[in-house]
């Protein structure tokens, strides 16, 4: 059930009514999560048994931390249950795939058999927001959960269950421990937030995924102008589509009186790599750097340690983003990126000589080149489009101008928006306009098919 | 009880994008509503529709119903007699005025005839097109034809059970009754019976088939990139300008194509889904006031085996026996030479000369 489909929208017309109704009774998180449940079981039913069984298994870890004197064993058990699951389903694949290849190599004819199951949507998001709990609550930050009622409907809360915001315990329980207040503002707030992220994704990322798609899918029939183009495209697709959602899912909740973590601020925006970070998937930049970045030891320890801190943590982005070789040199290359950009960042002469325009384009351009890899079908076809856009080429690209256009404005919209000039925006006739212009646009343009969002296959 | 947790910091919960008031809010759905409602009728004024004598809905226009209304309300006001039906109607075989509505005007001379037929559509989507887009053919005087083809094997009849993409699925029932071929998804069903009670959208479907091949914008402007060629060039007020006609076939008859004879799976009238639908489309007809005169078949029996030859001679004479029950002004023309069909049910040109000639009008 995707939130820009009519099944979604006649769901939550069911559903909204009802918790606005029970929202001061004891049968409000019942009802979120069967709901939620019922939303993740659209997709299919058997993924529920997974769900359910990893919420069981980090709620009884808790409450067993809580009770044992070795609480370090609990977390272990978490952990190797969370990331084994997520390695099973994810990674199966993937290794056994490259451990063939490898026994090949050196001559051994034995064929490890690749796992032939289904890669449940959003189980990074939901393992990776339940560890959070149990080892949040290892280390002291929250209380256990008691109630396992509402442990549940945190792992599962249907808004951001497939594709984040990736929440915090300590954000989001007390959030559902309370009886919510919704106010007139937050229907409005949410429904300002939920057709903002609806346009990104109709209105954008699926217009412009028609050009990428066509593009990336036989690289070598285009012209180095036309893949420069596409990846620019693929760029501001992947961010439609997924802050689209995120904005979607943030609107949802927003009208369920729910606060969802802010995921991105304008990431093309961002003056240097650190900066780009900050705004990018935040729930999952933040996510890696808590527990991974710090417990590796973070900044401290020296440049070396730094730089292979930096190095582990983006790496190990990049492979949970998908079990493939373009994802893991699409982190590291965000790696090189980033440890080799340090030096430059801190220099007084980046930091106030440069003009801000010339590092936002020097950014973004860096960003795409990795965008290469992770949009690519393979490493192969991610090196020819690299080399091939190094040669510049007078062939017409043929990209739909409208397109180019529509992603334009939003680029000065954002830039507007984190400049002086900002009180414009929030002008009343100018939201107005705005908003009737994206009401029309999605009432006439968009085809009105349900391409899935980016993430989900995350 | 506070509104949220203590934790949450300012910049976390304040939307980075637009947000609306609720005074915003009801000015942009005022607003939106507004333009949703006036600009397709005050566009389609400027856009203009003058139908050449022997009109048919273009081919590549058959699933813009919003044509098919504009087309209804013209053909009322200006001809006779309304007749409807599918491509047997349409005339697959034969040039624009060369179809059964031009014979027709042609054999009745004080009498005028429009096409209303449409390539494909079968009774099922012919009861949707009425009740959807049929609402001008009241107290009018109409022909509609009876195709006994849908009828002819448990897939045309959408009666089986094997997924089958059919023409004009968009006019089934999407939601109140279930067809085992039909396997769309809940998202595509709720968007296609909403579709069809806005009138704004039906006309967004008409501008994307008649302006933009039957594309969406994003689609269209993937092949005509650049705004010179494509946005700035166009314009919805532009007259609306009618396809060239290109025959899709020889018009020859069925023996030269290699059409062999056979039985054909028919099914019975009672466990036939067309059939009901057909009767649909009757009650609907005559609810609205019209004055309707059913034409059965005729239906190339040459090509037809002796068991299916009975078969089909089986369902006609149930078919014939409820018109007449439910007191239907029926024909049932004799069978064409075999040299007048181009296939089992469509007629070359003159096949309809000759039909024409064997159905009376007053």
């Amino acid at each position: 059930m995707l939130f820009h489909t009519w099944p979604f929208l006649v769901f939550f017309l069911v559903f909204l009514p009802l918790y606005l109704l029970l929202r001061r009774t004891r049968l409000r998180l019942p009802l979120l999560l069967v709901a939620s449940y019922v939303f993740y079981a659209w997709w299919n039913p058997l993924y529920l048994i997974l769900i359910v069984y990893s919420t069981l298994v980090d709620y009884v870890c808790v409450r067993c931390m809580v009770a044992s004197r070795r609480p370090r064993l609990w977390l272990v058990v978490s952990l190797v249950n969370n990331l084994g699951l997520l390695g099973f389903f994810k990674y199966g694949g993937f290794v056994a795939e490259n451990l063939n290849a490898l026994l090949l190599e050196i001559g051994l004819d034995a064929v490890l058999r690749e796992p032939d199951v289904l890669l449940p949507v959003g189980i990074s998001f939901y393992t990776f927001q339940s560890l959070s709990y149990t080892i949040d609550h290892y280390r002291g930050r929250i209380d256990a959960e008691h109630s396992l009622l509402r442990f549940a409907t945190f792992v599962s809360l249907f808004p951001q269950l497939v594709a984040g915001p990736i929440e915090r315990a300590a954000r989001l329980l007390p959030q559902l421990g309370i009886e919510p207040i919704i106010r007139v503002r937050d229907i409005t707030a949410g429904a300002s937030l939920f057709l903002v992220g609806l346009f990104k994704k109709v209105a954008l990322a699926n217009y412009l995924a028609l050009y990428v798609d066509q593009v990336y899918a036989v690289p070598e029939q285009h012209s180095s102008r036309a893949l420069l183009v596409a990846t620019f495209f693929f760029a501001w697709q992947i961010y439609f589509d997924f802050s689209g959602y995120t904005d979607m899912a943030r609107g949802i909740a927003r009208t369920m009186g729910l606060r969802l973590m802010v995921n991105f601020r304008s990431p093309y925006l961002a003056t240097d790599l650190g900066d780009f970070w900050r705004r990018w998937h935040i729930s999952l930049s933040t996510w890696f750097r808590d527990y991974v970045y710090i417990p590796l030891g973070g900044n401290r320890g020296g440049a070396a340690r730094l730089r292979a801190n930096i190095a582990i943590t983006m790496v190990v982005s990049g492979l949970w983003h998908g079990a493939a070789w373009t994802f893991v040199i699409w982190g590291a290359l965000h790696a090189l990126g980033r440890i080799l950009s340090l030096p430059l960042e801190r220099s007084i002469v980046y930091r106030d000589r440069v003009p801000k325009l010339l590092k936002r384009v020097l950014v973004f351009a860096f960003v795409c080149v990795t965008w290469i890899f992770f949009r690519a079908e393979s490493v192969g076809d991610a090196w020819y489009i690299a080399r091939c856009i190094c040669v510049p080429s007078l062939e017409d690209p043929a990209y739909p101008v409208l397109a180019m256009g529509l992603v334009l404005v939003v680029w000065v919209y954002q830039m507007v928006h984190e400049s002086a000039a900002r009180p414009l925006l929030e002008l009343g006739v100018v939201k107005i306009a705005v908003a009737v212009f994206m009401i029309l646009y999605l009432a006439f343009a968009p085809p009105s098919g349900d391409s899935a969002f980016i993430y989900f296959q995350f | 009880m506070t509104e949220c947790p203590e934790n949450l910091r300012d910049e976390d919960v304040r939307p980075v994008g637009m947000e609306l008031d609720l005074r915003e809010w009801l000015i942009v759905v005022v607003v939106v509503t507004l333009v949703v409602w006036i600009m397709p009728a005050s566009l389609s004024r400027h856009e203009g529709f003058d139908p050449s004598v022997g009109y048919r809905v273009p081919y590549a226009w058959s699933e813009d119903y919003w044509h098919f209304e504009q087309w209804c309300e013209t053909a009322k006001s200006t001809h006779d007699v309304l007749v409807l039906g599918d491509s047997v109607v349409w005339g697959e075989y034969v040039a624009p005025g060369r179809s059964l509505a031009s014979h027709l005007s042609r054999v009745h001379e004080d009498t005028s005839f429009a096409n209303l037929g449409l390539d494909g559509i079968h009774p099922a989507a012919l009861a949707g097109l009425l009740e959807h887009h049929g609402d001008s053919i009241t107290d009018a005087r109409v022909i509609l034809h009876c195709n006994l083809l849908w009828m002819s094997s448990p897939k045309r009849d959408l009666s089986g059970h094997e997924e089958f993409r059919f023409h004009h699925a968009r006019l089934v029932p999407q939601l109140t009754t279930r067809i085992p071929c039909y396997r769309a998804d809940a998202s595509e069903r709720i968007g296609i019976a909403l579709e069809r009670r806005v009138e704004f959208w039906n006309w967004v479907r008409h501008v994307r088939i008649t302006r933009f091949d039957s594309q969406d914008l994003h689609r269209w402007t993937l092949t005509h990139p650049r705004l010179s060629e494509g946005l700035l060039r166009f314009r919805f007020t532009d007259p609306l300008t009618e396809p060239v006609f290109e025959p899709r076939h020889t018009s020859v008859p069925w023996t030269r194509r290699r059409i062999r004879v056979r039985d054909l799976d028919w099914v019975t009238a009672a466990e036939s889904y067309q059939w009901r639908q057909f009767r649909r489309c009757v009650e609907i007809l005559r609810s609205r006031g019209n004055r309707l005169l059913v034409v059965v078949g005729p239906f190339n029996e040459h090509l037809l085996g002796e068991t299916g030859l009975s078969r089909h001679r089986a369902l006609a004479t149930e078919v014939e026996a409820w018109l007449e029950n439910a007191a239907v002004d029926f024909v049932s023309p004799a069978v064409l030479p075999s040299e007048m069909y181009a296939d089992a049910s469509h007629p070359l040109e003159e096949g309809y000369a000759l039909l024409a000639e064997s159905i009376p009008f007053e």
